[in-house]
């Protein structure tokens, strides 16, 4: 007890005004003061303790209460911990415990107690001092619970957070997942500052920003680079506030590892560019179009090889703008039915490329979505070759068969061609006035064998048995031609030039009779363009001379034929080599013919010449003398208005015999 | 009449061939002529007596004429044939060379009689000399 108090205590029992004046003071404090027996009984009571344990007075208070550890204590043993300490020890300052006011409220109470002794009977009383800290418990309660939210939401937090002094950059603390990143332990950082941890790729980066904070206050998401334990490069962004903490300026950062979300951008972007080159590189030719506009998006580099078109000149435009349907009708009735399906497949189609050349394509295509927007993915395949190859398939298997049927049915007409042409002999035989065995019996029956033979040539029956004779021998021909595609060639084959064949049926066309008769074959100017040192071929040189003869004569006839005459007729030979093989090219500059007629051309009997000019044999049977007989091949190309070429492809001499 | 004529068979299915080809070669005098309308009634009529020729249809019922041609042989009835025939079949020469033919003697129908009566005469006469 302060020597002050004790006196003045002293004084108050003396009656004097000063010890009014200190009792006035006791009464009014604004805190509660009482004076207890040793035994813990109340013997004394100013109002403000009344009040804080609400009695309207001291004297109800003194009354009321006499057992303090029940009545004032919420849990009587404080007052037995509060006993205690004073038995050690005379004053006891800054007692905090629960007390109760008299309607059961608990508050929170500091006490100050001193004891007062007595030299003979040792404690004689205590004087205590009440104040209610209800409120700064509460504030400091608030404090310490959101010191622990935090701290926990530090400790527990799913990013990076560090805390650390702004100056020295030295840690104070880290959290769980800022380990993580770095792969430090916690002994390792704490006092030390990051530099001399060597965290920084670039240190001059921390100071760059520290003073940027000082400046101009939290920074967020600054992109930098940590060195981790491991050495690993850990990019991160940083955000970053000044507080203070303990009087101190310390810097919480808050960080973002980016090294999994550049990772997983890393492999979208790889991703991406293996799907990009997928698309780019394919041998497909692929496109992808817009729904709604039908122009292209993106078209990879097999669409442009084939097309001959640029991505420039694509991108933005419509299949119809570019003309790449060689009928705008088909290309409608193919996005109806697109529309309809939402995917297509093998539609074909004919297409038209940028240099004008028409192909055989097959599309597939199908709608896909990408974001709630539609496009179209389409493969476009150029089938014109395919194409060829199964009409000359289709051709060869016919043509086969054709020669099947023929060798049947050649036997079945030889034989009665057979009796019609003996009889016509026999009765040429039996009806001449020269031959022994006539002349006997006409003698016979008294007939006069030069009045026979004068009545024959007077009503032509001569004639009739010629003329019997003659077409029996022209069907007899017909059948032995159409034969002779599936007759195995018994002439000799020997070695021959390319050029030697061709000016051999050169010569034959400019001596042909038949020809002369319709046309002039020397009006028709010949081209010959002819590759320096041509292999040679091994042929049956009258058959492929006649192969010639016939491509030469159908094109002069061609062109004379034409209903608009041509008016300078050319012929256009080309000889070289191609692909291991002899090849002969026959162009014209005739008429052309239409697809339906180019299909036909190889079939035996199809001819477009007026009846009786063509058997429509000459085709065929050069298709089978190149194809069966000389393992070589006889194509046809034709633009109607442009002129048709032939393509004579035969193995050289060499190639031939590496084959058998 | 000094020696026999030479005897000649002709082996044709079609009965009008056959006639006509004897009407043919008959008003000549030279042969003995006969017919036959298979190579089994063909290799019959050899039996009882044998042939300086036959001319042989090639299709025919029964055993082909190629068939005949060997069997003629094979049994010495005969060693001289011409071949009279409709059909073009591929190897068809290849298989009469292997009987002793040349493709001189293979005659397609329809054909000029008087090359067949050339062709006739050479062998007999080579036959007789």
């Amino acid at each position: 007890m302060p020597p002050a108090l004790r006196r003045t205590a002293q004084t108050t029992r003396t009656g004097s005004s000063a010890a009014r004046d200190f009792m006035h003071c006791v009464e009014n404090a604004p805190l509660g003061i009482f004076i207890a027996s040793s035994d813990g009984r109340l013997l004394y009571a100013n109002p403000a303790m009344a009040a804080l344990y609400g009695f309207p007075s001291p004297e109800e208070l003194l009354r009321i209460v006499t057992d303090m550890a029940s009545q004032i204590y919420v849990r009587p043993e404080d007052l037995s911990r509060l006993f205690q300490l004073l038995e050690t020890s005379d004053a006891v300052h800054d007692f905090e415990s629960r007390h109760k006011q008299r309607d059961g409220t608990a508050f929170w109470t500091s006490q100050a107690i001193y004891v007062i002794r007595d030299h003979r009977e040792g404690i004689r009383h205590f004087q205590g001092f009440v104040t209610d800290i209800s409120r700064h418990k509460e504030t400091v309660e608030a404090l310490q619970k959101s010191e622990e939210r935090f701290s926990k939401a530090f400790a527990s937090s799913p990013a990076p957070l560090v805390i650390s002094e702004m100056t020295t950059g030295k840690f104070i603390d880290v959290n769980a997942r800022w380990i993580d990143m770095l792969g430090y332990g916690r002994e390792e950082l704490i006092g030390k500052s990051s530099k001399d941890v060597g965290i920084w790729v670039d240190p001059g980066e921390r100071d760059r920003l520290v003073r940027r904070l000082r400046i101009h206050g939290p920074f967020k998401d600054e992109p930098v680079a940590f060195k981790a334990k491991s050495g690993r490069t850990v990019r991160a962004l940083w955000s970053a506030e000044a507080i203070t903490l303990g009087g101190q300026d310390v810097m919480l950062s808050f960080l973002y590892d980016e090294t999994e979300r550049r990772r997983a951008e890393e492999l979208l972007r790889q991703s991406e560019e293996r799907f990009a080159q997928l698309f780019r590189l394919s041998p497909e030719n692929i496109s992808l179009t817009e729904v709604e506009t039908g122009t292209f998006l993106d078209v990879n580099d097999s669409f442009c090889r084939s097309t001959g078109y640029t991505r420039e000149e694509v991108i933005g435009r419509t299949p119809i703008e570019l003309r790449l349907f060689a009928d705008e009708r088909v290309f409608h009735s193919m996005m109806e039915r697109l529309d309809r399906d939402g995917h297509l497949e093998n539609f074909e189609f004919e297409a038209l490329f940028k240099d004008g050349t028409p192909a055989i394509c097959a599309l597939s295509s199908k709608t896909i979505r990408i974001d709630d927007k539609h496009y179209r993915i389409t493969i476009i395949r150029d089938i014109t070759e395919m194409k060829k190859i199964q009409e000359m398939m289709i051709q060869t298997e016919k043509m086969i068969s054709v020669g099947g049927i023929a060798a049947g049915i050649a036997h079945e007409i030889n034989n009665p061609l057979g009796i019609i042409m003996q009889a016509a002999q026999n009765l040429v035989q039996r009806t001449r006035a020269d031959f022994p065995k006539n002349l006997q019996v006409a003698q016979d029956i008294g007939l006069d064998m030069d009045k026979l033979a004068r009545y024959m040539t007077c009503r032509e029956l001569d004639n009739f048995i010629e003329d019997i004779q003659v077409a029996a021998r022209r069907a007899s021909e017909i059948i032995r031609h159409m034969l002779d595609f599936s007759r195995q060639s018994a002439s000799e084959r020997a070695f021959c030039h390319p050029g030697t064949l061709v000016e051999k049926a050169l010569s034959l066309a400019r001596n042909d009779y038949d020809l002369k008769k319709c046309y002039d074959f020397k009006k028709v100017q010949i081209e010959i363009d002819m590759e320096d040192a041509l292999p040679g071929i091994f042929c049956v040189e009258t058959e492929i001379e006649q192969v010639l003869l016939n491509l030469f004569r159908n094109a002069a006839q061609a062109m004379a034929g034409a209903p608009h005459p041509v008016e300078s007729p050319r012929i256009a030979i080309r000889v070289g080599k191609h692909a291991g093989r002899v090849r002969i090219e026959v162009q014209d500059n005739g008429p052309g013919m239409p697809a339906e007629v180019r299909r036909r051309v190889f079939e035996p009997f199809f001819t477009t010449k007026p009846p009786g000019s063509g058997t429509g044999l000459g085709l065929s049977v050069s298709y089978f003398i190149i194809t069966q007989g000389h393992g070589g091949s006889l194509s046809v190309s034709s633009t109607p208005g442009k002129g048709t070429t032939f393509i004579v492809e035969l193995p050289t001499a060499l190639a031939r015999e590496e084959q058998t | 009449m000094n020696a026999p004529l030479p005897r000649v068979i002709i082996v044709d299915d079609e009965s009008r061939m056959r006639s006509l080809l004897v009407q043919y070669l008959e008003d000549y005098e030279e042969f003995r002529l006969e017919t036959a309308d298979s190579g089994e009634a063909a290799l019959e009529l050899l039996s009882a007596e044998p042939a300086d020729l036959c001319i042989v249809d090639i299709r025919l019922p029964g055993m082909d004429g190629a068939a005949f041609i060997k069997e003629a042989r094979k049994r010495g009835r005969c060693d001289r044939f011409l071949v009279h025939t409709g059909s073009l079949d591929l190897n068809l020469s290849e298989q009469l060379h292997s009987h002793g033919l040349c493709d001189e003697d293979v005659f397609y129908k329809p054909t000029d009689l008087d090359a067949l009566l050339a062709r006739l005469r050479f062998h007999l006469h080579t036959a007789g000399s």
